[in-house]
């Protein structure tokens, strides 16, 4: 029924003028809870559904949304969608081509075993109590304990008059436990498994039970405990090892942003930003160590950037944005692929019913090297690790970034030395990632979601994933600013 | 949209579904809007947008404990799905909690910021609009990009003690960025503004603006690290009022202890000449009355001539700093504590060029991007500058600069070190939400830790 209703809206495009248009129903539903020091911080249910047409008239491209699935209201968008597209050809100075692709009917589901919706509420509200109680034993000065779960759960109907017709269902689960102790003057936090709700993954609640929060808890609430009373970073140009936690975000910032081609070829220019990476750049342009192997797949289970087809129809895939250090490949939409005389690699996702489909991250990852994370740190006589995220800013060619780490520790003739606080850490991109000579192996390689990317007007926030082992980089300054 | 009747109609209804349900007592909350976003970019326009959502959120409360669930479809079969699954959430939490009854009705100032033309505006009047803008960079072969949005919005509350609340706004914003090129070196120039009605925006003026601060940018020199003497215009200081909120005028942080207000309200935090406010009577706000706790807004001051002076509560923080909430409350079952959507900052009575005269030598910035807290007590902030960094040598603008990146505190630093504010202020829009923010350009100090490349 809801496919039909998308079938009326492409006709009626199409007979109002669109060379081409394309119709995507939503309807997604979540279940959050928070507790904060064992009661309730927050409890919800949500549902949300509406469609979206975009239509391509004269080679410029409209958006039309409305939540209401009407008939009369699902031809009204198509109609407003073509309108807003015969607007905006006032002003263009080139026409939109869209790179070749063959329309496909297909069904896809993420893996799900165990249905979030099936578990009874009270058994999580118990659990989360439980690590609520957890985090507060790790120490008298931790004066807020979180402990969180989601779930999300997304139906995506997508049609387009080239004939594309794809149903697509994704279950997405997160869980995870903050400490905050504050001291005299200081606040520290401590997360785990990471800062972002925890770690989301495209799973059921199966993947709540394998996070074990109750069973981590206690060691959070000791560590932001100890952090009260820790040095502080000090300021030095040295080793630093990063964590997988952190390193998702280096990765989120410095390569998933700059490989962007919309923000490359200037469209995004006046929110998120351009692009360093230039495209004659490609194949050439040393990015990193030949150690650096950066990939983007979609088709990886799990992962929050993980699906069976964009929001433009084009199949998932996996795809090098950096071999060997060097940088050869982009994230893509059809549009922008045409430009390079490509095809997308399936890169066009929108947050939902009410936004057009943008160039969006899927699962970025770095390939794994060998050995473990204590090999790594075994090789530096004077450095420190730094892991969990606090804080972030990149500039808006992604070159010049800093970061701060929930928790470091000094390294020291090869071994974790004394916990340091607010460590901070700062560099440029290419020079950064030109300094990796270490990354862990598979057995250390860790699958990270990012539920909260921002991009695009009005504002996406979209579901990322990262993959990475801990890796290593010298010469980098750390301790920026005065404390 | 929905109108006044309606939404009062609908709020009936959701209400009724949850008494239905089991509710002993129910709170509804209903968010309409129309959002019309023209983007563009490469000096044409490239994506556009007309979106119409209606929001419902429904607040349930059973044995003192509450649940909430929110839905987009307004009709029966939805509301009560969404009402009986409020009441289940609200069942299995552990033990009730004092103070999650609805308010008792309240007495609501009658304000509105509705603009007809600005909730008519549509794709043509929009794609004119940036037409008139990007010709002014076409002239000097520039590339222009930016957006143009106008919004109408509307949000009702009502509860089972009978209170009561519409209001609708609208609201306009236009940004222009203007760049030589995409390039490492590019020059960038920027101008933007928000407003509640599309006639206030001058997208002409606003247009040349970002030109000639594009042409003066070509070239940029580089800067030692290091703080400096810095008039920051009223784009970079929005974006510091912005932060200092973020990092601490929740009544929640505040009570916790995370807020950089925790245990200092009445003590000296910033110079004397900083006076940061939460107020909806501030001058070209949108008008909105009440919380999302139907409890009335009302304006308060976060910093008064340098003393930390007020926090924001909505009905949960005020309950444990024992003290009344100022109605800045959010719903949904969203963190708790209060959040600015007019954020304000004093005025004073100087100039961007009589700021810059002033100035034996040191850094005018026009704008931050992509500024982050570091740590929130210590309102340790970093970012990037953009669009329009120049150094001062003896009253002048001698030259563009890189973008610098700075890492600094902004009660120890940036506020404490204020010498002078502009007599004009400028609004801006917050890009996340419907707020607004409207700040004075100033003459402090600041530490620049790196730069672009």
């Amino acid at each position: 029924m809801v496919l039909k209703r998308l079938e009326m809206a492409l006709d009626r495009a199409r007979r109002a003028g669109a060379s081409y248009a394309d119709a995507r129903a939503v309807f997604t539903e979540s279940d959050s809870l928070t507790m904060k020091n064992g009661q309730v911080e927050s409890a919800a249910a949500s549902e949300s559904q509406g469609m979206g047409v975009r239509a391509l008239v004269n080679g410029c491209w409209g958006y039309a949304a409305t939540s209401s699935l009407s008939d009369e209201d699902v031809t009204r968008a198509a109609e407003r969608a073509v309108a807003v597209a015969a607007a905006s050809a006032k002003v263009a100075k080139r026409r939109a081509v869209l790179a070749p692709l063959e329309a496909v009917v297909a069904r896809w589901e993420s893996q799900c075993e165990i249905d979030p919706w099936s578990v009874p509420r009270a058994h999580k509200v118990d659990l989360l109590r439980e690590a609520c109680a957890r985090v507060r034993s790790g120490g008298n000065d931790v004066r807020v304990a979180l402990a969180y779960m989601k779930a999300l759960r997304e139906r995506k109907l997508f049609a387009s008059t080239e004939g594309a017709r794809i149903e697509q269902i994704i279950t997405m689960t997160s869980a995870g436990v903050r400490a905050v102790a504050v001291g005299d003057g200081e606040v520290q936090q401590r997360s785990y498994p990471g800062t972002f709700d925890g770690n989301v993954r495209q799973a059921g609640y199966e993947w709540v039970e394998e996070l074990d929060i109750a069973g981590n808890a206690r060691r959070a609430g000791q560590e932001a405990q100890a952090l009260l009373a820790a040095e502080q970073c000090p300021e030095a140009v040295t080793t630093l090892v990063l964590g997988t936690n952190q390193l998702a975000l280096q990765i989120h910032e410095s390569c998933g942003h700059p490989v962007e081609l919309d923000r490359v070829l200037g469209t995004e220019a006046s929110f998120a930003g351009t692009s360093f990476l230039t495209p004659e750049k490609i194949g050439s342009f040393q990015y990193g160590s030949p150690l650096v192997n950066l990939y983007a797949d979609s088709t990886l289970p799990g992962g929050l950037g993980t699906f069976g087809y964009d929001d433009e129809g084009v199949p998932a895939c996996q795809s090098d944005l950096v071999r060997g250090g060097v940088f050869v490949g982009y994230l893509m939409s059809r549009e922008t692929a045409s430009e390079l005389g490509t095809e997308s690699n399936a890169a066009m996702r929108a947050s939902g019913w009410n936004r057009m489909p943008i160039i969006r991250m899927t699962n970025i990852c770095l390939a794994p090297g060998c050995g473990k994370l204590d090999d790594l740190i075994r090789d530096v006589d004077d450095g420190v690790f730094m892991d969990g995220i606090r804080s972030w800013s990149i500039d808006d060619r992604r070159l010049n970034f800093q970061f701060g780490c929930e928790i470091g520790y000094r390294i020291r003739g090869g071994r974790l030395g004394e916990i340091i606080k607010n460590p901070t850490y700062t560099g440029i991109t290419p020079e950064f990632w030109r300094s990796c000579d270490g990354i862990a192996g598979p057995e250390e390689w860790v699958l990270w979601g990012v539920p909260n990317c921002g991009k695009g007007e009005p504002l996406q926030v979209m579901h990322v994933g990262h993959g990475c082992s801990p890796a290593r980089f010298r010469n980098v300054r750390v301790g920026v600013g005065r404390w | 949209m929905v109108g006044r009747e309606g939404a009062l109609e609908i709020l009936g209804q959701a209400l009724s579904c949850l008494a239905q349900a089991g509710a002993d007592a129910g709170e509804v909350v209903l968010l309409s809007e129309r959002d019309g976003l023209t983007r563009f970019a490469n000096s044409q326009i490239h994506q556009s947008s007309d979106v119409e959502d209606v929001r419902l959120q429904l607040k349930a409360v059973v044995d003192a404990k509450e649940g909430w669930a929110t839905a987009n479809g307004v009709n029966g079969e939805a509301m009560a799905r969404a009402a009986r699954a409020a009441c289940d959430i609200a069942r299995v939490q552990p033990e009730g909690d004092s103070g999650v009854e609805p308010a008792e009705p309240q007495a609501y100032e009658d304000a509105e910021t509705f603009d007809e033309p600005t909730a008519a505006a549509g794709p043509e009047a929009r794609a004119d609009a940036v037409a008139r803008a990007v010709v002014r960079a076409d002239r000097h072969r520039l590339i222009a990009s930016g957006a143009l949005r106008t919004r109408a919005m509307e949000v009702s509350y009502a509860n089972s003690n009978g209170a009561m609340a519409y209001a609708r706004w609208t609201g306009a914003s236009f940004k222009a960025v203007v760049l030589t090129d995409l390039g490492p070196d590019a020059g960038s120039g920027y101008a933007e503004a928000g407003a509640c009605r599309i006639g206030d925006i001058d997208v002409e003026s606003l247009g040349e603006e970002a030109v000639a601060l594009c042409l003066g940018t070509r070239g940029p020199d580089d800067l030692e690290p290091g703080e400096y003497v810095v008039v920051l215009k009223h784009a970079a200081v929005a974006t510091a009022v912005e932060l200092l909120a973020m990092m601490g005028a929740s009544g929640q942080e505040y009570v916790e202890g995370r807020s950089y207000a925790s245990g200092r309200l009445g003590q000296r935090i910033t110079s004397e000449l900083v006076t940061i406010a939460d107020d909806w009577h501030a001058p070209g706000m949108f008008a909105l009355p009440f919380d999302f706790q139907g409890m009335p807004r009302q304006a308060v001051r976060l910093i008064d001539r340098g003393v930390a002076a007020g926090v924001l509560h909505d009905r949960a923080s005020a309950a444990l700093a024992g003290a009344r909430s100022t109605g800045h409350g959010l719903s949904g079952g969203m963190a708790r504590g209060g959040h600015p959507f007019h954020l304000t900052m004093a005025p004073g009575d100087s100039s961007v060029e009589e700021m810059v005269s002033s100035v034996k030598r040191g850094v005018l910035v026009t704008r931050f991007n992509y500024a982050n807290p570091v740590h929130p007590v210590k309102t340790v902030f970093t970012g990037m500058t953009k669009d329009g960094t120049f150094l001062i040598e003896n009253g002048e603008l001698v030259r563009p600069l890189r973008n610098l990146r700075f890492t600094d505190s902004l009660l120890d630093g940036v506020f404490a070190k204020v010498s002078r504010l502009s007599r004009d202020v400028q609004m801006f829009p917050d890009e996340l939400g419907p707020g607004m923010c409207s700040a004075p350009a100033i003459l402090t100090r600041l530490n620049f830790t790196g730069s672009s490349v």
